[in-house]
């Protein structure tokens, strides 16, 4: 099997855009379902009282983590054919930084920010033209911060590459944080229950 | 159990599992992953080339010929369309505005502008989104996206010490 | 403790940790270990018999004067080389394959003859590369169709279209009286599309 089909050329482009609707679709509508799309629940991550953008974060990155591992292992899929952007350490971890304070502050993330829009939240209307006025901001200081945004690029970044172990040991490792986080979790939602029906 | 106090959403273990899937099919479909701030700044460099505005990073940005064969512009039509389907079907559509008791209607929706705004520069310098880099690019283990996440929690639990407030 | 969890994360929690029992035992074993895999009688048939994929000068020259693909255009023709179509790069067989690009990149390769090329495309083949052409004619056939064609060789409603690609490619069409002459190419700077990570 030659997956990914649309690099391997196995669907044309318009088939695979048909597919990134329906993609889109179920991303949009499993965020819905799963409570994303409120900012309420979204913030209570960082209020410790609702912990579902941990939990359902991690749990879609190590379903999707064992699958492509698997999938690799097993020949079925070409890894090195799926598109991943670079790591370039500082701006990544700056703007890491400067989305978690607009997340905080707006109470929706970028994804988020399209589901909370479509069920008519009007935060979530103003968060989105927040979106394309920030956009619009780095594009108009772009050229100051050009060499910063290429700075400190790390080609080869895949965890068994960075820290020379096999990927399927990165993947145990990655199963085993991802196991200690969700029982944390339960533990600090648990505790701020107690908490607030005192 | 422990979603008792959200009945109407479903298990996040289950939300992150099926997310995974549909995170899956994309990389095994596109051979890429699911984005979503990119879709703004891709519908920008397209209006830019409609306007005859040249700019150096939004013709990198350039990826598809035109706007509507930009793979994550469809994409994120489509998050927009699942989204409203899904409320549509749980009776969650109403016109709203989600904010903390104590915060004013319009002071709520100049927060959730500024943090939109802050939000949409930080997605461009770090190359994506929660969705983009964090999501996608942390289940392809790239370091790169593990620091990027990071570094979204630590900002957010920072400012969160700030903004606590207009949430209560 | 773990037993105030609800049963759903119990569940997840052991699936996980057999997948990831499982992940660490296989580590970082390959389906297809490059130094191991072998090919068959039948599949080496397969790839040899297949008709090898070729692309005309004209055509090539076209694809180049858009400047607006991604591809890899291989030189093969060594150290002594003279001329060189505009963007190529020049390799060995060795130092090509060594590159390891991803298999699904455009290649066209050329060489004097059209043997070198040969070599290459078979070697790529075998590796899983899917778009790769030879210029058919090599070198020499570039050189009397697109840098300096005899006008009698040119049917007359391709003449305008070839003359745009000569003229391009810093050529001149040459008639029957100045045949022997040999001219001296205008080097050409041409733009090739850099390859692109699909944004997110």
């Amino acid at each position: 099997m030659n997956m990914p089909l649309a690099p391997y050329e196995v669907i044309s482009s318009g088939l695979n855009l048909f597919f990134a609707l329906i993609i889109g679709i179920a991303f949009g509508f499993i965020l819905e379902r799963g409570g994303l799309g409120n900012a309420k629940k979204l913030i209570g991550q960082f209020t410790l009282t609702d912990l579902t953008v941990f939990k359902v974060m991690f749990t879609a990155i190590v379903t999707v983590m064992i699958g492509l591992f698997f999938l690799s292992a097993f020949g079925l899929a070409n890894l090195e054919l799926i598109s991943n952007s670079d790591t370039y350490w500082i701006p990544q971890i700056l703007g890491g930084l400067i989305l978690g304070v607009g997340f905080a502050v707006a109470g929706y993330c970028p994804g988020t920010t399209i589901v909370g829009m479509a069920t008519g939240k009007l935060d979530a209307l103003a968060s989105f033209l927040g979106l394309i006025f920030g956009s619009l901001v780095f594009v108009a200081i772009f050229d100051w911060i050009e060499d910063f945004y290429w700075s400190t690029h790390l080609k080869n970044d895949h965890f068994s590459q960075v820290f020379a172990i096999e990927f399927g040991t990165s993947v145990f490792i990655v199963i085993c944080i991802a196991i200690l986080g969700f029982i944390t979790a339960e533990i600090i939602e648990s505790k701020s229950r107690g908490s607030t029906q005192k | 159990m422990s979603d008792k106090c959200h009945t109407t959403y479903i298990n996040p273990y289950l939300a992150g599992g099926l997310l995974g899937l549909v995170l899956l099919a994309s990389f095994l479909i596109a051979g890429r992953g699911i984005g979503a701030s990119g879709a703004i700044s891709q519908s920008l460099a397209h209006s830019a080339d409609f306007l005859n505005i040249s700019n150096a990073y939004l013709e990198e940005q350039k990826y598809s010929n035109s706007f509507w064969s930009s793979w994550i512009v469809i994409e994120v039509i489509g998050i927009f369309i699942g989204a409203f389907l899904s409320a549509k079907f749980a009776g969650r559509i109403k016109k709203e505005t989600i904010k903390g008791d104590s915060i004013s209607h319009s002071s709520r929706l100049r927060q959730a502008l500024i943090g939109g705004l802050l939000m949409g520069l930080a997605a461009r310098l770090a190359r994506g989104c929660t969705s983009g880099q964090a999501l996608s690019g942390g289940a392809m283990l790239s370091v790169g996206s593990w620091a990027f996440m990071l570094s979204i929690f630590i900002g957010a639990y920072i400012a969160i010490v700030f903004v606590r407030k207009s949430w209560s | 403790m773990i037993s105030k969890l609800s049963l759903q994360l119990k569940v997840v929690i052991l699936i996980l940790i057999s997948l990831g029992i499982a992940s660490f035992v296989i580590g970082g074993k390959k389906a297809i270990n490059p130094d191991e895999a072998s090919l068959s009688f039948s599949e080496f048939d397969q790839v040899i018999t297949t008709p090898v994929e070729t692309i005309s000068s004209v055509q090539l020259a076209d694809y180049l004067m858009k400047q607006e693909h991604h591809y890899n255009l291989i030189d093969l023709q060594g150290k002594n080389s003279g001329y060189q179509i505009p963007t190529s790069e020049s390799h060995s067989i060795k130092s090509f394959l060594e590159l390891k690009i991803p298999v699904n990149e455009t290649v066209f390769i050329y060489s004097s003859f059209e043997t070198e090329a040969l070599q290459l495309y078979y070697l790529l083949l075998i590796r899983g590369y899917f778009k790769v052409k030879i210029l058919a004619g090599g070198i020499d056939a570039w050189t009397a169709q697109i840098l300096q064609p005899l006008k009698d060789d040119i049917p007359a409603e391709e003449l305008e279209h070839r003359k745009r690609l000569t003229n391009f490619f810093g050529g001149s069409i040459r008639n029957e009286s100045n045949r022997s002459k040999s001219v001296s190419f205008k080097p050409v700077v041409l733009e090739k599309k850099k390859k692109k990570h699909q944004g997110c």
